[in-house]
């Protein structure tokens, strides 16, 4: 029963992800994609737990989320300073 | 413990639905960024919890605590610079007047 | 390479070791046990072991990190912006008002949730968008911070732009204008820091050239 519902989050998870891809591809401007990027890595630190859980590893996957966390946060950090910087980048 | 995670879990893939589909619908980057760090930080932390109720207390739950506390904090700043950094670009929010005048 | 980043740790101690203003908990001694306790702390808890030879590394590896990380995040006088009280007992006051805040900050944040659930989900979607500045009353950097960080997570509005003492919020709703109007925050903020504020006046913006700073 446990692992049912370990099986449904990553895949709710998965699904939602897939989603947002939409409004990556989408986007309008580049913000919009670093946005949805950034939602699909938050969700992503999620998955990367339950998959833990899965594969009954979850000491070694929650490190993995851990830094899967760090480098989604620097990256859109790095993003956004970057485009501050050179407007022309993103348009 | 297992019940009342499922619980969280539960309630917290609802808020990441909504986090998609308001990344979908909301007319302009702004107004979707409040979707993203509102409804996707307050998700990811209760499938977290969730998760963390699941194990019980060990180093595990320790660290997923951890990590949830990062992203409650990363999440809304990684918003706020996106948006700085948009602002500074020159790309203004979409209000009740520019639906307006579009139709 | 290890000749240049010798010289910098050699720079940082001498800079930070002798900062003859600092008075009460300023002292950079007390800055780097703090920094020390926390990162050795978050060693421990993501290694998991407690063995003296764990302990002792976690101490030494977290020393040679804040060495270098000291001379690029050097908390000086930052621009705008007061130092706050040199006490140990504002210092203690603060951390126990902030423990109170953060249960209240949580229901705000749930109260978030439900608000945003409800935008997205109405077919109509009664936004309505605006972009306001304001001074923040708000005299240190750490208060700042706390009131945008916020202000991003209660309901409606996130912070856009802080820079010195000027906000730039963006609101979702007019209900939500509403609520920075009155400064519920701000004033909660102040409390848990203990500065003294008058709530101010918000300008809207509209154009970009009403953005330049």
């Amino acid at each position: 029963m446990v692992s049912a519902v370990f099986v449904a989050t990553a895949s709710a998870i998965i699904v939602l992800s897939a989603l947002s891809m939409w409004r990556l591809a989408v986007g309008r401007t580049i913000y919009d994609r670093l946005l949805a990027a950034g939602v699909v890595g938050t969700k992503n630190v999620g998955l990367l737990v339950v998959l833990g859980f899965m594969f009954k590893r979850p000491d070694m996957f929650v490190d993995l989320a851990l830094t899967y966390a760090l480098l989604n946060f620097i990256g859109t950090v790095a993003a956004a300073k970057y485009l501050a910087r050179h407007p022309e980048g993103g348009l | 413990m297992a019940i009342a995670g499922t619980v969280l879990i539960g309630v917290g893939l609802f808020l990441m639905a909504v986090t998609v589909i308001g990344l979908i619908r909301l007319p302009d980057f702004y107004t979707r960024t409040h979707a993203v760090s509102k409804t996707d930080t307050l998700g990811i932390g209760l499938v977290l919890v969730g998760l963390a109720l699941h194990e019980g207390v060990t180093l595990v739950s320790l660290k997923i605590v951890l990590g949830l506390l990062f992203i409650f904090i990363a999440n809304p700043v990684a918003a706020h610079l996106l948006t700085r950094s948009a602002l500074q670009v020159g790309i203004m929010p979409w209000t009740r007047r520019d639906s307006a005048r579009e139709q | 390479m290890l000749h240049a980043q010798l010289e910098t740790v050699r720079i940082a101690l001498r800079m930070r070791w002798h900062d003859s203003n600092a008075r009460g908990w300023h002292r950079p001694v007390f800055r780097w046990l703090a920094y020390i306790v926390l990162l050795a702390g978050l060693w421990v808890a993501l290694s998991g072991r407690l063995d003296g030879l764990f302990l002792a590394m976690g101490i030494i590896s977290a020393t040679a990190v804040l060495s270098v990380t000291e001379a690029i995040f050097r908390p000086g006088d930052p621009v705008g912006f007061e130092r706050p009280p040199a006490r140990f007992s504002w210092l203690a006051g603060t951390v126990f008002r902030l423990v109170i805040y953060f249960p209240l900050l949580l229901r705000d944040i749930a109260v978030a949730n439900v608000h945003v659930v409800h935008l997205v989900l109405n077919p109509r979607m009664p936004i309505s968008p605006s972009l306001v500045e304001f001074e923040s009353p708000l005299r240190t950097e750490a208060s700042n911070a706390v009131l945008a960080n916020s202000i991003t997570l209660t309901p409606g509005t996130v912070t856009v732009d802080m820079s010195a003492n000027r906000f730039i919020v963006h609101c979702i709703s007019e209900t939500m204008r509403q609520e920075i109007q009155e400064g519920v925050l701000l004033k909660r903020v102040a409390h848990v820091f203990g500065e003294k504020v008058e709530v101010p006046k918000l300008r809207n913006l509209t154009s970009a050239e009403e953005v330049k700073w």
